[in-house]
């Protein structure tokens, strides 16, 4: 009897644990840039920007047990008929200001990176600390009515490591597209299972 | 744990051989404190501390405590980065802390000598005190509208429970005049979502000052 008391006490500790485990949403707000997420390295998935001066963070979704987890980006290398492939690094985005996302006019946004055909994990880990130039690189912004085309982006790979399970980068970045779309004060701490990248 | 448990009734039994002091009083502090709390950085205050005893007859009075601590400057570094091609990559800017704390605390004394000449050396213990931290972070000459601080350290408000006791020196020669150290547990409180580069802090406390008797 008292050996069952155990087992379901231990079991609801569990279940507590594990919905208390994911109940962050690892905003942690920048007082110097309203709206804005701070810079930093732990792998929060966290990302936000300001487009035309609003800010803008990647969304989250409540997870199967409860809890919040913010959405994480897409790492992938396409592939192109040119002499050079495109890394591409995307992720969703929501205003982060008191009207809802369905007012918010860009859905995701895009840092797109030329690279060899035989880009590999390495060749992005030893990004790390490099600062790309604007003629190096593209942003684009896109909705679901527009696709949008890119624009010239500064991009600065911070930090970039690797563990047995997951790649961990964090960056600023900032951009124009055209005269109409200005990025600014951009940053990102991203953590990206292994298995998810498809290079 | 033995050993705890044996000084343990060891004080309350000298306590009850040794009369307690049968006025009451307020006194006033102040002198340095530090921290104990595994800090990487080392938080020193200015604390001044008042305590009043408002019993005047019984074996074990109640006390109670009042401190603050006047933040001194705590520096670290931090490092900031920029996009803009025309600046340097990276700088390593000085960081400063103020960490200021406030405390209410209630428990008893306990006489453990007493010397009609010299003085009287007493334990108080404290098992509940109210303590509020305040952490202030600044960065100093940051240029804000081009470099990110990556990782900085945030401005923190927290508070809890904690415990405290502290030895009390009373010079009878010297018109009443006091000294005291005094330690306090960290705050029992949950830790911070976000990793900051500080814990919360214990201080440890040495104070010099005096009794005023108002039950003479």
């Amino acid at each position: 009897m008292n050996m069952k008391l155990i087992k379901s006490s231990a079991s609801v500790c569990m279940i507590f644990l594990l919905l208390s485990s994911c109940t962050k949403r690892n905003f942690y707000p920048d007082a110097d840039d309203p709206g804005l997420s701070i810079l930093s390295s732990y792998g929060f998935n966290i990302a936000s920007v300001y487009i035309n001066n609003v800010p803008y963070v990647n969304p989250y979704k409540r997870g199967i047990i409860g809890g919040i987890v913010n959405y994480a980006p897409t790492l992938r290398k396409i592939q192109t008929a040119a002499a050079l492939d495109t890394l591409s690094l995307s992720w969703l985005i929501n205003k982060n200001d008191n009207s809802t996302g369905y007012n918010s006019p860009y859905q995701n946004i895009s840092l797109l990176i030329p690279v060899s055909k035989s880009f590999s994990v390495n060749d992005f880990i030893a990004l790390s600390g490099k600062r790309l130039a604007a003629n190096s690189n593209a942003i684009a912004v896109n909705s679901f009515y527009n696709p949008g085309n890119p624009g010239t982006s500064n991009l600065y790979f911070i930090k970039i490591h690797i563990d047995t399970s997951a790649l961990y980068f964090s960056g600023l970045f900032d951009g124009k597209i055209g005269d109409s779309i200005v990025i600014t004060k951009g940053r990102f701490d991203f953590k990206i299972d292994k298995n998810a990248i498809n290079f | 744990m033995k050993i705890i448990r044996f000084l343990l009734i060891s004080t309350i039994c000298v306590s009850s051989i040794t009369a307690a002091n049968a006025q009451s009083f307020f006194s006033f502090s102040t002198g340095i404190s530090t921290d104990i709390n595994r800090n990487r950085k080392s938080f020193y205050q200015i604390p001044v501390s008042v305590q009043w005893k408002p019993e005047s007859s019984t074996r074990l009075p109640l006390i109670f405590e009042f401190d603050y601590g006047i933040p001194l400057i705590t520096t670290g570094s931090g490092e900031a980065y920029t996009l803009n091609p025309q600046l340097p990559e990276k700088v390593t800017l000085t960081e400063s802390i103020r960490a200021s704390i406030f405390t209410i605390s209630v428990g008893f004394q306990i006489n453990l000598l007493n010397n009609e000449k010299k003085g009287r050396l007493c334990l108080d213990l404290f098992p509940l005190a109210l303590s509020s931290q305040h952490y202030k972070i600044n960065y100093k000459n940051y240029d804000k509208e081009n470099y990110e601080v990556l990782n900085p350290d945030l401005n923190r408000n927290t508070g809890g429970l904690a415990m405290a006791t502290a030895l009390i020196y009373n010079f009878h020669k010297n018109q009443d005049m006091m000294a005291m150290i005094r330690i306090q547990s960290p705050t029992f409180t949950k830790k911070a979502d976000y990793p900051l580069s500080y814990n919360c802090i214990a201080p440890l406390q040495f104070t010099i000052g005096y009794n005023f008797y108002y039950k003479k």
